[in-house]
């Protein structure tokens, strides 16, 4: 199963980038992908395909998009006045989500929206650094860690 | 269209000027990562757009919504590599009240 759903994606990538359909090419490229999930069929999925997850994950990105042209807006009118208003911290905080995805989608995330990078990010720590009170608020179970607990839930 | 193009792309690049100006003004390693690293993705978002807009809909166009997708993943994955290294490295980090140290 996890053969065949890397096997797809990869074909279908092929097809994609190449755009040509001559003979030759399409049986270079059953080849290679045969070759390459062989290897790699425990790399791309965990052991069962979860469809609910990843539907979850597919409506978490506009709103995670939408996030980042708000939080883009705020560094850029920092960056334009002529006086750097900036108070940086450090904040540390324990994360609600415990799961290895969970831990990756807030730590990238948060280093995503501007004004916050993620330092260090572990099942019991997350060090994110701050460019000023105004973006260190709402991290430690705010609305995007919300959200991620509700992904979270499908597993 | 091409009008709309013309305006995202013009907007996209004044976006990214304005975060390579931050590069330069932002004090110390952390606050520069900032600006360097994340302030960018709204400019490339921008641009790309632009040119899939220009394009319509074609391979070419489904190609640049791919590059999107990996601007998303690689940006904060390369920007946490390099906050991290520099955190157990001990790099000192900026704060307000040593305004004199930089």
């Amino acid at each position: 199963m996890r053969f065949f759903a890397t096997l797809v994606i990869l074909l279908g990538y092929w097809f994609l980038l190449s755009g040509e359909f001559t003979p030759i090419l399409i049986v270079l490229a059953i080849i290679s992908s045969i070759i390459v999930s062989s290897l790699t069929k425990d790399l791309f999925f965990p052991e069962k395909v979860n469809i609910k997850l990843i539907f979850k994950i597919f409506l978490y990105v506009p709103w995670l998009f939408w996030q980042i042209v708000l939080a883009n807006i705020e560094v850029f009118k920092i960056l334009i006045k002529p006086k750097l208003d900036i108070d940086p911290s450090m904040v540390e905080f324990e994360p609600m989500v415990k799961s290895d995805i969970g831990i990756t989608l807030l730590a990238n995330s948060i280093t995503l929206t501007p004004g916050t990078v993620t330092i260090f990010a572990d099942r019991d720590h997350f060090f994110v650094h701050a460019l000023g009170p105004q973006f260190a608020k709402g991290l430690s179970g705010g609305e995007m860690e919300q959200k991620i607990l509700e992904i979270e839930k499908c597993l | 269209m091409i009008v709309v193009t013309g305006v995202l792309l013009i907007t996209g690049s004044i976006l990214i000027f304005i975060s390579s100006l931050g590069l330069i003004r932002m004090p110390g390693f952390y606050t520069r990562i900032h600006a360097a690293g994340k302030t960018d993705t709204l400019g490339q978002i921008l641009i790309l757009l632009g040119l899939i807009l220009y394009k319509g809909f074609s391979l070419i166009s489904v190609k640049l919504l791919f590059i999107l997708a990996f601007v998303f993943i690689a940006n904060p994955t390369a920007t946490h590599a390099l906050a991290q290294a520099a955190y157990r490295m001990g790099v000192p980090w900026w704060r307000k009240k040593y305004d004199s140290d930089n």
